[in-house]
């Protein structure tokens, strides 16, 4: 049995409702896991438990109406996957309020920031190099996109 | 640590876990743990690891010791876990973090550092995966 615990009210996270903060699977018969149950009742843990196969990752996974569900997905899109080198890049339809960090190999270009719009816009160097997009908002899955720049399209 | 006696000094691995003499480990458990981190300005005036509040974990019983071990799961935002390590250039994420568990508690150990434009702000959560034998029935 799979038991997930998670933040209720946003205060373990800093408002990540719903998110995983620890989960077990336990490989116990019957007598065993509710003897693990009371345990959990007893500490003032609160629960919610799946008969999954094995450990439902956080990065995937949420607990919303006591049940465990499956993160959306958010679907921001470049505006285009190759551009010339120095010219800008556009990312479309991130979700408002969401931080979004710019790294080109192990560099951070730009440190994690709040973005007001749904539009991301900044320019290129004028070399050849790929971009990465890292974007985060609760409770949408972590998004990655990569922008490559050329010397000629 | 399952051998009862055993003097830890100069103990090969086997001789503390493995033992033929003992009952054969099973696994119990498995799973993770958040580790909150701690904010850019702690780090910034001289803070290197902070204690996370602990978290119950379970109590094995009477006559069972707990094996645990535990990894930092640290993700790049494609879901490709990483190996444990203290820091990591393939994010915007410095530190790492772990948990160390004692009376039936898990207690998170706090590298992760907020970002810088954020100083006061805790950083994204971070993971440690953890699984737990126990050396009886």
């Amino acid at each position: 049995m799979f038991y997930a615990m998670h933040d209720r009210d946003g205060s373990l996270t800093g408002g990540n409702v719903g998110q995983l903060v620890q989960a077990v699977k336990v490989f116990v018969g019957d007598d065993e896991q509710k003897a693990f149950e009371k345990q959990l009742a007893d500490q003032g843990q609160t629960f919610v438990r799946e008969r999954a196969q094995g450990v439902l990752p956080p990065e995937k996974w949420m607990v919303s109406n006591n049940g465990l569900h499956k993160r959306p997905r958010m679907n921001p899109t470049a505006q285009a996957a190759v551009v010339k080198a120095g010219n800008a890049i556009v990312v479309l339809g991130i979700p408002k309020g969401a931080r979004i960090t710019v790294k080109t190999g192990a560099t951070i270009i730009w440190p994690e920031f709040a973005l007001d719009g749904d539009e991301l816009e900044f320019p290129s160097a004028d070399y050849p190099c790929t971009y990465t997009v890292l974007i985060r908002k609760w409770p949408y899955m972590d998004r990655k996109l990569d922008v490559r720049t050329v010397a000629s399209l | 640590m399952s051998v009862a006696g055993a003097d830890v000094n100069g103990a090969q691995f086997n001789d503390l876990i493995f033992d033929a003499n003992q009952m054969p480990l099973r696994l119990y458990l498995t799973g993770f743990q958040s580790v909150a981190g701690m904010t850019w300005n702690q780090r910034l005036f001289g803070q290197n690891v902070r204690e996370g509040g602990p978290v119950p974990l379970y109590d094995a019983g009477a006559g069972r010791s707990q094996v645990f071990m535990n990894a930092w799961r640290r993700n790049n935002g494609l879901n490709f876990l990483f190996t444990p390590s203290f820091d990591d250039d393939q994010t915007p994420v410095l530190g790492g973090g772990g948990v160390g568990v004692c009376s039936n508690f898990v207690i998170p150990l706090c590298f992760t550092v907020g970002a810088p434009a954020f100083p006061d702000n805790l950083p994204e959560l971070t993971f440690v995966n953890f699984c737990v034998f126990k050396n009886a029935n």
